[in-house]
């Protein structure tokens, strides 16, 4: 029970707009502290010239009084009453600082206030219908859900209502004058880290919920009257430097709901014109699900019997009767034609969502403005898809693809929750899901409407709804679906964007995996810009059997590795894998349409169709494979085998079938989260590779006579170490005696220079021991080979 | 990213071999055993979640009657078996003392069991590989895995017509041999895996 109180507490904190979203759960048992420490503040914050606490006495006081006349229904003697009750408090000074933010930089962009107004209605609307799922006393008050817009001209006054959740007087300090703490801190230091530019204002504020503010951008004072189910209706009132709270003298008017009522600034008298509102409501909340009324005049022809007098104008009427006033067809036949000035509520909005309407009735323009409206993005999307599922559980879709990715996006990866929206039956439920679609695909954003799903249990519950892997299984589908079917230069913009999701996917997700792999694209030997795998298959000779890839840190690196040499001198294809996770995606499929993969460092490669030459040859150069695996290079590799792959090196190293190759030993030990002391990755790390020698090349040759006439030549024996130790390199390995193998580099060096091996280093002397040669290492290497 | 990169790696490996390099000793699963273990898989699987009689509510109102659907002709079903499917052939081992397709078997290989044996009897035993890394799923079961998923990924829609239309006929017969083997070989569909107890041939193995 207690816990349940407690729920209803933090629901009712999360009321009036995201601005509370941060304030957790906790806070509300240092309500009282807080309450404490907002008065103290106020001593500090009223240095700075204006007294704030004293803003609402003597010669101020008048005023108040006269703006508050402009609510309805306020006699002199509730005024006085309200003169006394009114308790003021001072803003916190993190709200102060954050209101001249948003002054400051949106001043040029003004008119966004009625956006996010409008925005924070449609919250608490969505919030009261939500909870009324559960229990529908909630809407015994009102069962209307709308957000209303009225202005008064002569009072200069704009007053946006709905008949949302609406505030308590605790929410009413909690959310407009205090921000949770983590909110504030996050939306200052990302405005610190971004540029501060009014775009990035402009998109930032709906999103940490401190929306409201914008309101002084247009007004100089600010009255929020408020009526919550569990508490009375109080007036907020606010001039930007200190607010006070009141409890209404009127009564429960609003009977639930929120009514913000602006006092427009000089400048901003135009928002005073029905047309100025129609075109910002159009602009930025068309999409928005609830209706959108605004009180308006149009001049209607009506007949009018001719001897009666007029009928009273309908501005009088009761804001609830939405009855235009028709007094048509009178029993009189005495009648003539009037034109008459009708005032009532119009609709703004076509308040049916975008995705219940039929694709073919949607515009392509209306779909990226839906998607601005539902993701603040400022930018249109890459593509979208909207959809109708049938089947077990029926539900209506709309997915995007937003143009870019927020950089960090992989640092958080399987952390962030999903970004689409969950509606049951046009109900917003949640849009904190975490599983309705997998990882790799949480950059998709949209919305989900089922008509299927039980609407009446918490989020949680419905969090672990069956139904629920149905509609992801479906999303997935047409996700993919959407994707293969752009069209090459979007699929381009898609790839940039989105490859290492795609790649991930691969792995993460073996049910579509070959669905995904329809969608990879590499660099390749033959194209200059990157290809499909299909495309590759089509390019493939009949003799090639496999899709050859090799995998390194770039293009350049890997058009050099002695690897490919063979393959592309046989007039192969070959895939270059550049990114960190590509080779890891690759080893995940197995077979691309009925084709094998071949990695070109690992063994298997094998281009020969001479079978016997190269029987001939394995035989011809035993001597020199056994030698070197069983003397020369014992402890180095597993063995030594002729190569048919090689065409310009004289030897590379292997990695094994089921072996690491230098690429990935390279991953796998830069990989900063990892155990200590892994006997797997210790395993692979330590497996020796297999040295493929190039028959054809001068070197081996020479050694192989070598070896023949002496397998224990000391200088035969030191070339296969240095062999070894190049073809480590040369093949993407990481040398591990690197010392070693400087020293021998450098005896060589001393060797073509003609500088004794015992010569000493003379410390006293300045001179250096060319050094300088040290980037000519390879050349060297070979002709000191050639020398001997 | 590291924290991907860390699953990945984690996936190659459990790609391990007992063999350590080249083509010898292993022999992967061929497109029939695959499809085989498959079908005995899902079966398995439909039989675990047929055995409920409970009723999908679908839809919330309160005054229209629930739509009410049968969990066990349901497509709910039917994902949630397939959902994780091939992972269970990760719980095969692959026993070598044995050549056709019974060679894949859950349960640790008689070879290994005799193995594990003498390790705990103090006996040093040397397989090439770290001892943590003996019971890991061999290259040739995580090839299977592999290989279980392309089927089923191609093979899905035939699956599903099955599933809602023609479940009177065996899973082995309608998608093994009538469609996935239609022409190739289908000799291990016939193969049945011998009576426990089998001690046979493990030595010849080791």
């Amino acid at each position: 029970m207690l816990k349940l109180k407690y729920l209803i507490l933090v629901v009712l904190a999360l009321s009036f707009s995201p601005i509370a979203e941060r304030c957790v759960a906790e806070d509300l048992e240092d309500q009282e502290d807080d309450q404490e420490i907002l008065k103290t503040f106020t001593v500090d914050a009223t240095v700075e010239g204006v007294s704030k606490e004293g803003a609402v006495t003597d010669e101020n006081a008048a005023y108040v009084a006269e703006e508050r006349i402009k609510l309805d229904g306020l006699n002199a003697a509730q005024l006085r009453e309200l003169k006394e009750q009114a308790e003021t408090f001072t803003f916190q000074a993190e709200v102060n600082r954050m209101m001249k933010l948003i002054i400051n930089s949106l001043y040029r962009n003004k008119e966004i206030y009625l956006r996010e107004l409008i925005s924070n209605a449609s919250d608490a609307l969505d919030k009261i219908r939500l909870l009324a799922l559960s229990n529908s006393n909630l809407l015994d008050a009102t069962n209307e859900l709308s957000i209303r817009i009225k202005v008064n001209k002569e009072s200069r006054m704009l007053h946006i209502t709905d008949t949302g959740i609406g505030m308590t007087r605790e929410d009413l300090v909690r959310n407009l004058g205090t921000i949770a703490k983590s909110g504030t801190a996050e939306f200052l230091s990302s405005l610190n880290s971004g540029d501060g530019q009014d775009k990035n204002m402009n998109d930032m504020i709906g999103q940490f919920g401190v929306g409201f503010y914008s309101a002084f951008l247009v007004a100089d004072k600010v009255l929020v009257t408020t009526k919550h189910n569990d508490d009375k209706q109080y007036i907020w009132e606010s001039d930007a430097n200190s607010f006070s709270i009141v409890e209404d003298p009127r009564g429960p008017t609003l009977k639930r709901g929120t009514q913000i009522s602006l006092q427009l600034k000089e400048e901003a008298m135009d928002n005073l014109e029905i047309n100025t509102l129609k075109n910002l409501v159009k602009k930025y909340s068309q999409f928005i699900n609830f209706p959108i009324y605004l009180w308006s005049s149009k001049t209607e022809t009506v007949d009018e019997p001719i001897e009666e007098d007029e009928q009273p104008e309908s501005e009088e009427k009761s804001e609830d009767d939405d009855a235009a006033v028709e007094d048509a067809k009178e029993e009189t036949p005495k009648t003539k034609k009037v034109d008459k000035t009708v005032w009532d509520w119009e609709i703004l909005n076509n308040n049916k969502p975008i995705w219940t309407r039929k694709s073919d009735d949607v515009e392509a323009n209306e779909y990226s403005e839906f998607y601005k409206a539902l993701t603040k993005d400022t930018k249109d999307p890459l593509t979208y898809t909207h959809f109708n599922a049938e089947g077990e559980v029926s539900f209506k879709s709309l997915l995007y693809v937003p143009s870019a990715q927020p950089s960090d996006t992989f640092n958080k990866y399987g952390t962030v929750t999903d970004n689409i929206k969950l509606y049951v039956r046009r109900v917003f439920i949640t849009d904190e899901f975490t599983d309705l679609l997998p990882k790799y695909l949480s950059f998709l954003q949209g919305i989900v409407d089922s008509d299927d799903l039980p609407l009446n249990v918490s989020r949680e519950v419905l969090q672990q709804h069956k139904l629920l892997k149905i509609i992801k299984k479906k999303l997935i589908r047409k996700a993919l679906d959407m994707l293969k079917k752009l069209d090459a230069e979007s699929y381009k913009k898609f790839w940039a964007e989105y490859s290492t999701n795609i790649k991930l996917g691969i792995i993460e997700d073996p049910s579509n995996r070959a669905r995904l792999a329809k969608l990879l694209r590499f660099q390749s030997s033959v194209e200059e810009t990157p290809t499909s795998l299909a495309d590759y298959v089509k390019r493939m000779s009949e003799k090639q059997e496999h899709i050859y890839y090799i995998a390194g840190s770039s293009k350049a690196e890997l058009e050099r590795s002695p690897f490919v040499e063979g393959i592309i001198r046989k007039g192969y294809e070959v895939l270059y894998l550049i990114e960190a996770v590509d080779e890891y995606t690759l080893s995940a499929i197995p077979e691309f349409e009925g084709k094998k993969f071949q990695n070109v460092a690992k063994e298997g490669v094998s281009l020969t169709e001479n079978k016997e030459k190269a029987e001939e040859l394995k035989v011809q150069f035993e001597p020199l494979t056994k030698w070197f695996g069983e003397n020369a290079l014992k402890d180095q590799i597993s063995k030594a085998v002729v190569s048919d792959r090689l065409a310009e090196s004289p030897c590379a190293l292997v990695a094994g079938m089921f072996g690491w190759t230098g690429n990935m030993e390279r991953l796998a030990l830069s990989n900063a989260h990892q155990k200590a002391d892994d006997p797997q990755r210790e395993f692979y790390l330590k497996q020796r590779k297999s040295l493929e020698i190039n028959p054809r090349h001068p070197l081996i040759k020479d050694l192989l006579r070598r070896v023949k006439d002496d397998p224990e030549d000391q200088k035969a024996k030191d070339i296969a170490v240095m062999l070894f130790r190049t073809a480590t390199l040369r093949s993407g390995f990481m040398l591990q005696e690197s010392a070693d193998f400087a020293e021998s580099v450098e005896a060589l060096m001393r060797q073509s220079l003609g500088i004794p091996l015992d010569e000493k280093v003379s410390y006293d002397d300045e001179e250096s021991i060319g050094d300088q040669q040290a980037e000519e290492e390879e050349e060297e290497n070979k002709e000191e080979h050639d020398e001997l | 990213m590291i924290m991907l990169i860390k699953s990945v790696v984690f996936i190659l490996l459990i790609v391990n071999s007992l063999s350590t390099s080249s083509e010898d000793g292993v022999k992967y699963a061929n497109k029939c055993e695959v499809c085989k273990i498959l079908a005995e898989e899902l079966e398995g699987r439909l039989l675990e979640t047929g055995k409920t009689s409970e009723y999908l509510e679908i839809g919330y109102s309160i005054d229209l009657p629930k739509k009410k659907k049968e969990y066990k002709k349901s497509e709910l079903r039917l994902v949630e078996s397939l959902d994780g499917l091939c992972e269970r052939i990760l719980d095969y081992n692959i026993h070598k003392e044995r050549t056709d397709s019974t060679r894949f078997a859950k349960g640790m290989s008689q070879t290994f069991q005799t193995l594990h044996g003498l390790v705990n009897k103090g006996v040093k035993v040397e397989l090439g590989i770290p001892y943590e890394l003996w019971d890991k799923p061999s290259v040739e079961i995580t090839n299977m895995k592999t290989q279980c998923e392309d089927l089923l990924e191609t093979y899905e829609s035939d699956i599903e017509q099955w599933y809602f239309n023609d479940q009177a006929e065996s899973l082995g017969s309608y998608l093994c041999k009538d469609r996935a083997l239609k022409d190739s070989d289908q000799t291990c569909l016939d193969e049945v895996s011998p009576p426990k107890g089998d001690m046979g041939q493990i030595h010849q193995e080791l």
